[in-house]
């Protein structure tokens, strides 16, 4: 019964890190492929102005190396952390431009800027908890086995 | 190779997506109204209504004047919902249904 829990945790795990593997693959390469477009939206942004030019190219390089993370099983843990980080700062952006500059269009890659502003805060809270879902299963699996080995240890 | 079968198909999906969106949307074939636009307006921002001059209406755009970048809006076009009887438009926030070219500065 364990086993087959612990299967199931396998597979969410490895369904919730292919859907942010899809999600910053293509938010980076559109972001690169765009590239100008979107270093001039982000330099509009009251938040970020004159640091536009470098965060154009940390964002995607850091989607990107988010997706390697969560790529290979052994360094999905930090993949997820990375993530959960990632999410938290875009939110936490997306509910800056809500209160104070719903005008400017959003920066973000490819069809996410075609959403609204609302739309994308929803968008990135369910993608936030999810990486909270992915995380947690990956502390509770590293427990696991923990345990086991411990239940293995002679008396 | 069993582990990674979701993150190769969630990259190889990822990168046929991002391929998809950027083919050039077809202009449209409908009249608009063609401003020429001064300042600094990204694709999909809305235009103040003192920096769109009028130039033309028609279903193809004008060249404008000093366009040949790749950032900025340049020439716009706004349907008849967006524009007054003055040639005008309506307010401050409308934004262009079509950018027939772009500036840099």
């Amino acid at each position: 019964m364990p086993h087959l829990w612990c299967m199931k945790k396998t597979f969410l795990t490895d369904i919730i890190s292919a859907l942010f593997i899809l999600l910053f693959v293509y938010t980076a390469t559109s972001k690169l492929i765009e590239h100008a477009t979107f270093q001039a939206v982000l330099s509009r942004s009251p938040l970020i102005g004159t640091n536009a030019n470098i965060l154009s190219w940390v964002l995607p390089i850091l989607e990107l190396f988010t997706t390697i993370l969560l790529f290979f099983p052994t360094t999905r843990k930090f993949g997820f952390i990375s993530s959960f980080i990632l999410m938290i700062v875009f939110t936490s952006y997306i509910t800056y431009m809500i209160l104070f500059a719903k005008n400017l269009p959003c920066s973000c890659g490819g069809v996410i800027s075609k959403m609204t502003w609302s739309q994308h805060l929803i968008f990135n809270i369910f993608f936030t908890g999810l990486a909270a879902v992915g995380l947690s299963i990956s502390y509770r699996n590293k427990l696991f086995i923990a345990i086991n080995r411990d239940s293995r240890t002679p008396e | 190779m069993k582990k990674y079968f979701f993150g190769s198909i969630a990259t190889i999906f990822a990168l046929g997506l991002s391929a998809f969106t950027h083919i050039k949307e077809k202009p449209q074939l409908t009249d608009l109204y063609w401003f020429q636009i001064s300042n600094q307006y990204i694709p999909g921002q809305a235009i103040a209504q003192s920096d769109a001059k009028f130039l033309v209406q028609s279903v193809n755009p004008p060249i404008g004047t000093a366009c040949s970048g790749t950032t900025y809006d340049c020439v716009a076009g706004f349907d008849a919902s967006q524009v007054n009887s003055s040639n005008q438009l309506i307010n401050d926030g409308q934004i262009p249904k079509n950018v027939a070219s772009k500036k840099d500065y």
